[in-house]
């Protein structure tokens, strides 16, 4: 058992550092991997040092950070709301973020108060959908879920409406929709990076508790644990990582949707090593689909949204159908 | 039905024969108008065939006095052409020129309102590829002709320019504009065209660094304005890799209005790095219209391009 989780881990993270090194070596623009080293070492010319230092190693770590935080929040939030469905996105956060970025872009602000607006706007959604669903001190899971889903369609026409009555700025509207990584630099880098590392980590030291609640929330206050407290951290908390994830990439469906399911179907249910699991293969997954996107047509560039379902979908396919017959068998 | 076709061949025939004559007389007829100064322009015959642009033929039984138009590109060719005062029905998007602004708007983004359009009693629709084939379809069926009109390249625009021509009876007036236009770029072009090319990067959106690749007027306009469109090597409007570009080094980044913030753009990992950037040779287009739509104003945007990338020949 332990051994099977340890070469389980072993691969992944073996994997996950030949992902880094894969995307950080190709590219649209073919450099030898001499050159590489040499910029590593601190040589090469200047456009490989641009290339590889301010363009790829940047867009290589967000991927993989932004992977990893759909991904454990994608977790906890299947958990937590007991829908197989439930992402990320679930409580309203990318509607809120696209609502907040569709105003920055109609009042013409910059990169960075584009991505500022949309994560306020964001966390703005996900309090108000949880100050419907609270009555007192307790929490309903169901209305927050219906509750998020109704104020993402809301939030979607008022985004509609938008864009019919600003024409000018219609395609940059569609254009951040679709998700990506082609803007990201050093500094957003370092903007997300704690965000959602530390936020990954706080929901990780309640696994425990998590998988507590999964057994039932009566269950779980039999075993001491404060139900009500674990719920508002986790959700606070993936909220705000989802929030920033969306602000630096936009909107990129799946990968905290179907990463927990399949890293479940891999290693099971238990929360201490499902999302440390989950982490590296959201981290992977994303790294590997923005590789992906940046070189399947080069020098087009392709919304890494496209990639994300396009792969995601039917291997999370592939695997249910997998586990299915493993279980008739038996 | 045997005899109904062979009815209809026949018919098709004497059409074709009777276009051919109505050519030949437009011919004949031209050098003597040339002459006599106070003629009016060529009646065209109705009812009149033309082909649109998706290769149909379609007849318009009676010179149209209400015309609709689907696209913001037509509507401002209409108006060059003098028959704006029978445009009743326009797209939200249109604001060229200024008067269209009164016009009756008949949709929005998502196509246009086949009610709407209906209730100004059209006698002719100009359409394009995003008015939706059912919804131009229905309006066939009502008897109403739809012609479509896409003009991809300059010379594409002269044909729209002929066709809107025809059927309002202003191909005298046609035939001036597209002179007019041919004139301006040649003028720009002999300027610019012993001079070094320079490399230019259009930039439409800054997120996801969208910008316009081959088949598009702006790559055109780079040419013939003295530069080479560096994202030529994709098609259409595509999202652009950053490290392309920092290859490729362009020596002059142009932007639309509605890109993105400039100071964001030169601060920007990648673009930072550009000899556009180095220099300080990011400009953005006065307004994105006279670039992208297939009108005559598009020779504003050629000079204004022109003069971004070889500012030296037109002091």
């Amino acid at each position: 058992m332990g051994v099977k989780k340890g070469i389980y881990f072993g691969t992944a993270f073996s994997l996950l550092v030949f992902t880094m090194i894969l995307s950080i070596s190709a590219g649209a623009v073919k450099i030898p991997l001499q050159e590489i080293l040499n910029v590593f070492l601190g040589g090469g010319s200047e456009t490989s040092r641009t290339i590889i230092l301010n363009l790829r190693l940047p867009r290589a770590i967000e991927s993989a950070i932004v992977g990893m935080g759909l991904s454990v929040v994608g977790t906890f939030f299947q958990g937590l709301l007991r829908n197989p469905m439930a992402d990320p996105y679930v409580l309203g956060v990318s509607s809120g973020a696209a609502f907040g970025a569709t105003i920055a872009i109609i009042l013409g602000f910059g990169i960075f108060g584009l991505s500022f607006m949309a994560f306020i706007t964001s966390l703005m959604t996900v309090f108000f959908v949880y100050t419907i669903s609270r009555t007192g001190t307790r929490v309903s899971m169901t209305t927050m879920l219906l509750a998020g889903i109704a104020i993402s369609a809301f939030m979607s026409a008022i985004i509609s409406l938008m864009m019919l009555l600003n024409h000018d700025e219609f395609s940059r509207i569609v254009f951040w929709t679709m998700g990506g990584f082609s803007l990201i630099n050093w500094n957003s880098v370092v903007f997300t990076t704690p965000i959602i590392v530390i936020g990954s980590f706080v929901m990780y030291v309640f696994s425990r508790d998590v998988n507590a609640i999964l057994t039932g929330e009566e269950v779980a206050e039999h075993l001491g644990v404060n139900t009500e407290l674990v719920k508002k951290i986790i959700l606070i908390t993936g909220s705000l990582v989802t929030a920033t994830a969306v602000s630096v990439g936009g909107i990129i469906g799946f990968v905290g949707l179907i990463v927990p399911h399949i890293s479940r179907l891999i290693v099971g249910p238990d929360n201490r090593i499902l999302v440390p699991f989950s982490a590296i293969s959201g981290a992977i997954f994303l790294t590997f689909a923005d590789l992906l996107a940046r070189i399947i047509l080069k020098p087009m560039e392709i919304p890494i949204g496209i990639i994300t379902a396009a792969f995601g979908g039917p291997f999370f396919l592939y695997l249910l159908i997998k586990s299915k017959q493993k279980s008739e068998g038996m | 039905m045997r005899r109904f076709k062979g009815l209809l061949a026949l018919l098709v025939v004497f059409a074709l024969m009777f276009s051919l004559a109505a050519c030949s007389t437009n011919n004949a007829t031209k050098p003597q108008d040339t002459s006599q100064t106070a003629t009016e322009t060529v009646k065209t015959q109705f009812p009149l065939k033309v082909t649109d642009f998706l290769g149909r033929e379609v007849t318009i039984e009676k010179e149209p006095q209400r015309i609709v138009s689907l696209a913001p590109s037509t509507t401002e060719l209409i108006y060059a052409l003098g028959a704006g005062n029978k445009v009743v029905g326009v797209t939200d998007f249109d604001n060229y020129p200024p008067e269209v602004k009164d016009v009756p708007k008949v949709g929005g983004f998502k196509g246009p309102n086949v009610e709407a359009i209906t209730a100004q009693k059209p006698d002719i629709i100009f359409a394009s590829t995003l008015s939706g084939k059912e919804q131009m379809e229905s309006l066939e069926k009502m008897g109403i002709p739809v012609v479509m009109l896409e003009a991809k390249d300059i010379d594409q625009i002269y044909q729209s320019i002929k066709i809107i021509g025809q059927i309002t009876g202003t191909e005298k007036k046609g035939e001036e504009i597209i002179k007019e236009m041919q004139d301006k770029i040649k003028e720009i072009n002999d300027k610019v065209k012993n001079l070094p090319k320079v490399s230019v990067f259009y930039l439409v959106s800054l997120d996801g660094n969208w910008t316009s690749g081959k088949g598009t007027f702006i790559d055109e306009l780079i040419n013939l304005a003295g530069g080479k469109n560096v994202a030529e090597d994709v098609n259409g409007w595509a999202q652009y890799s950053v490290e392309e570009l920092v290859k490729k080094n362009p020596d002059v980044i142009i932007t639309s209005p509605h890109a993105g913030d400039v100071k964001d753009i030169k601060n920007m990992a990648g673009y930072k790095d550009t000899n556009a950037v180095k220099n300080d040779k990011v400009f953005v287009i006065s307004n994105d219209d006279i670039i992208s739509r297939a009108s005559n104003r598009i020779v504003l945007g050629l000079e204004e391009i022109a003069k971004f990338l070889h500012p030296e020949a037109f002091k």
